[in-house]
């Protein structure tokens, strides 16, 4: 194991660190999990002079304290030693804040390489000086524009370097003749100490000052640990009363005074063409304009949906054809070749008409995935945290917890993953428990199946409506939650509106792909799998007729049919595809495929036999909130880390679907709708 | 002052930020500490503050910008009065 480094990659959020990580990476990367804990850990490797260089892209973050996980997860990882060379990635365009972490992590004595991404946009901004900058800081610097992949080879290089002679950095920062000398003194006395590896008493002291809490821990449990805490007590009791500041804020000034002494060196404004600024600026006074802003959100909602079905739905069209082609096709092949009726019956029935009618709706799905992409990577999605804000809190939550929300209409997992962002575990569980009432993509195709062939004329308006009902449920059930199982204030509402960006082609594409991709993989595995369960079950006891009443699966729905019978959808084969439609609600499609086992006329046609448009409304109502998919349950239970919050999820929500649909078909038969 | 009563546009300068530890940390972190100026983008209504910080913009909900004091560079508002009555409290 002759020449392996690890490289990590740190840097404040939207610098632009996942697209080098992809750019020095490519496809050699997989995700997985920090041990004992839910942050997610990326990482990737690539071949450098006959070695391997495997690089881990650490969260990111604005500071390296002990305010979230991320942040502890990120610093213990470089602390302990974890990386060989730590890239500090750096948007130049923003640089004073940025550099702000990057004190930090020399402080922390890491082996750093500056590399300063956006060099583009900050050089239109101001004539930056790098070699000034790296012999300042006293680390390399390399200028980087990662979205073009440009520098990549510099940073190889540099990063090769660092790693064969490693650099601690020459710069000394000092914190004032008030803080300093105590400093010293702290840092005296825990020399003598057995610190853990990797810790240096001045880092340690400094962060004793900052009333880290971590570090605090960590003291307490040496030896005369507890004299070295109530002495730092008093230190920061007499900076208090001298300065009027914590000596945190007086630290934090100290970092801010060296950066902007920095700055005074290394950069000089161009004068005052901020076109970037300017461009994001101006769209922003439209976009999170107070009166303007949530009409427009709703707009591009609203034109989303539009896009998703009408652009959409010739194509699906198009697959539909194919696919009754093909069964046709398959059909009269496989009885001229006289084979087994059962094969036939498998190959028509079941794998045509199971995963085909589920594989008809990849247009409106990969729609779906591209806008969703698009809004993320142009960074309009902080906008709508914005703009949610009001509305978030009169259900006791932040306009932060409203991105995994959108997140859920493409599919609840990485969705309920997302909450990770959420600093307080009370936004975080409601969040989460809400999240499957965002209709994900998977329940899609039942909505264009059903609406299309009841509501030709209203598709998309009868769509929208119960994407509609999924927000307006979650709002209600986010304050009841709120206020009787998780009482307490929400966490504060402070995040970044970083710089619109154009997405580019590419990148969103790669985006869109990897949603997408996964949708594929579940209708040739999961889906697939499942839809041959239900072929079999309809086959067995052997001899019966195919998918009739006497079948096995005929038998399950017939024993839960007379339960959804109030809510207008009453036949057997609707009980199966809800009962199968929880491994994954696909299914729900792919069972009415297999079990009316269309012959020449489409799904649509049968199905207008077997629903009346109040009963296909009341299903569909069914299908958006009833139980969640496995996947997603399975998630629920490790996000929350306990059975009994994912049984609540799974009981509510079955109990809440059922109890819609009733009322939608009782109230629309008393309205004479039925 | 406190920074709500500021307006779209005005520009001022952070002299304390009352919030707990966690949160002041995290504001830290973002440029945001006593001495820094502050440029005010979209504060009307009810909802959260947006505004410039250094080169980024910064959203932070209403009631974290309640516990700011900053001191107005603008001319409009007139911050004397507060400004000493804060002082002799903080004594």
């Amino acid at each position: 194991m002759e020449n392996e480094i690890v490289v990590a990659l740190a840097g404040n959020p939207n610098c632009g660190k996942t697209t080098i990580f992809n750019n020095l990476t490519g496809s050699r990367q997989h995700v997985g999990n920090w041990p004992g804990v839910t942050v997610e850990k990326k990482e990737g490797s690539y071949k450098s002079d006959g070695g391997t260089v495997n690089v881990v892209d650490l969260p990111g973050t604005y500071s390296l304290g002990a305010y979230s996980l991320d942040e502890v997860v990120t610093r213990n990882f470089i602390l302990t030693g974890g990386a060989d060379v730590v890239v500090n990635v750096i948007d130049a365009s923003n640089i004073e804040r940025n550099l702000y972490l990057t004190t930090q992590l020399l402080e922390m004595g890491a082996n750093v390489v500056l590399a300063l991404n956006m060099y583009d946009e900050a050089d239109k901004k101001y004539i930056l000086d790098d070699k000034a900058l790296s012999s300042l800081l006293g680390t390399p610097v390399v200028r980087m524009v990662s979205h073009e992949n440009k520098g990549t080879k510099e940073l190889i290089a540099a990063i090769a370097e660092a790693a064969k002679t490693p650099i601690t950095s020459n710069m000394k920062l000092q914190y004032g003749p008030e803080v300093e000398p105590h400093l010293i003194t702290l840092q005296s006395e825990l020399e003598g100490m057995n610190l853990p590896e990797g810790l240096t008493p001045r880092w340690v002291a400094l962060k004793l000052l900052e009333e880290d809490e971590k570090v605090q821990e960590i003291v307490s449990g040496l030896a005369n640990g507890s004299d070295i805490l109530e002495e730092t007590a008093g230190i920061i009791e007499h900076i208090k009363a001298v300065l009027g500041d914590d000596p945190e804020v007086v630290i934090a000034d100290h970092r801010y005074g060296l950066i902007s002494g920095l700055i005074m060196e290394a950069v000089r404004p161009r004068g005052p063409s901020e076109m970037r600024r300017n461009i994001s600026d101006k769209v922003d006074r439209v976009l999170t304009n107070r009166v303007l802003g949530l009409p427009v959100f709703f707009l591009v909602a609203w034109g989303m949906f539009q896009l998703t079905f009408t652009v959409a739905d010739p194509v699906v069209g198009w697959i539909g054809l194919l696919f009754e082609l093909l069964s046709a096709n398959a059909a009269s092949w496989l009885n001229a070749a006289n084979a087994h009726p059962l094969l036939t019956s498998f190959i028509v029935d079941g794998a045509i008409g199971g995963v085909g009618s589920v594989l008809t709706f990849i247009p409106n799905i990969f729609m779906l995935f591209l806008l969703i992409s698009i809004i993320e990577d142009t960074g309009y999605m902080a906008r709508v945290a914005f703009l949610m804000d009001k509305i978030m809190h009169t259900m006791g939550l932040h306009g932060r917890s409203f991105i995994p929300m959108i997140l859920g209409f493409g599919c609840n997992v990485p969705a309920i993953m997302a909450t990770r962002t959420l600093e307080s575990r009370r936004d975080r569980m409601i969040t989460i428990l809400v999240n499957p009432l965002m209709s994900c993509s998977a329940r899609l195709p039942i909505y264009v199946l059903f609406a299309g062939a009841f509501f030709v004329k209203n598709q998309g308006l009868v769509i929208f409506s119960l994407y509609i009902i999924g927000i307006v449920l979650a709002v209600v059930l986010a304050k009841v939650f709120g206020s009787i199982l998780f009482r307490g204030e929400t966490a504060h509402f402070v995040m970044e509106l970083p710089p619109y960006r154009l997405p580019t082609f590419r990148g969103t594409i790669i985006h869109m792909w990897e949603r997408g991709r996964l949708f594929l993989q579940r209708a040739g595995g999961v889906i697939f799998g499942i839809v041959v369960i239900i072929w079999g079950l309809s086959n067995l006891p052997p001899g019966v007729e195919y998918a009739s009443e006497a079948s096995f699966v005929g038998s399950l729905g017939k024993f839960f049919a007379p339960l959804l019978a109030p809510a207008g959808f009453g036949e057997w084969q609707t009980a199966v595809s809800l009962i199968f439609g929880i491994l994954a609600k696909e299914v729900v499609v792919g069972t009415f495929g297999v079990l009316f086992s269309v012959g020449e006329e489409g799904l649509t046609e049968v199905i207008r036999t077997h629903f009346t448009p109040l009963s296909a409304y009341a299903f569909m109502v069914m299908t958006l909130i009833y139980t969640p998919c496995v996947a997603t349950i399975a998630v629920i239970r490790r996000e929350t880390g306990s059975w009994w919050w994912t049984l609540f999820a799974v009981g509510y929500t079955l109990l809440l679907g059922w109890i819609a649909a009733v009322v939608v078909y009782q109230g629309g038969r008393l309205l004479g709708l039925g | 002052m406190i920074l709500t009563a500021l307006h779209n546009g005005d520009t001022a300068i952070i002299e304390s930020i009352e919030t707990g530890r966690g949160l002041r940390s995290r504001l830290i972190a973002l440029g945001l500490l006593p001495g820094t100026p502050v440029n005010i983008i979209n504060i009307g209504g009810s909802g959260p503050v947006v505004m410039e910080v250094h080169d980024s913009r910064i959203v932070i909900g209403r009631g974290i910008a309640q516990k700011i004091e900053v001191k107005s560079i603008t001319e409009k508002t007139v911050p004397k009065v507060k400004s000493e009555r804060k002082k002799n409290r903080k004594k």
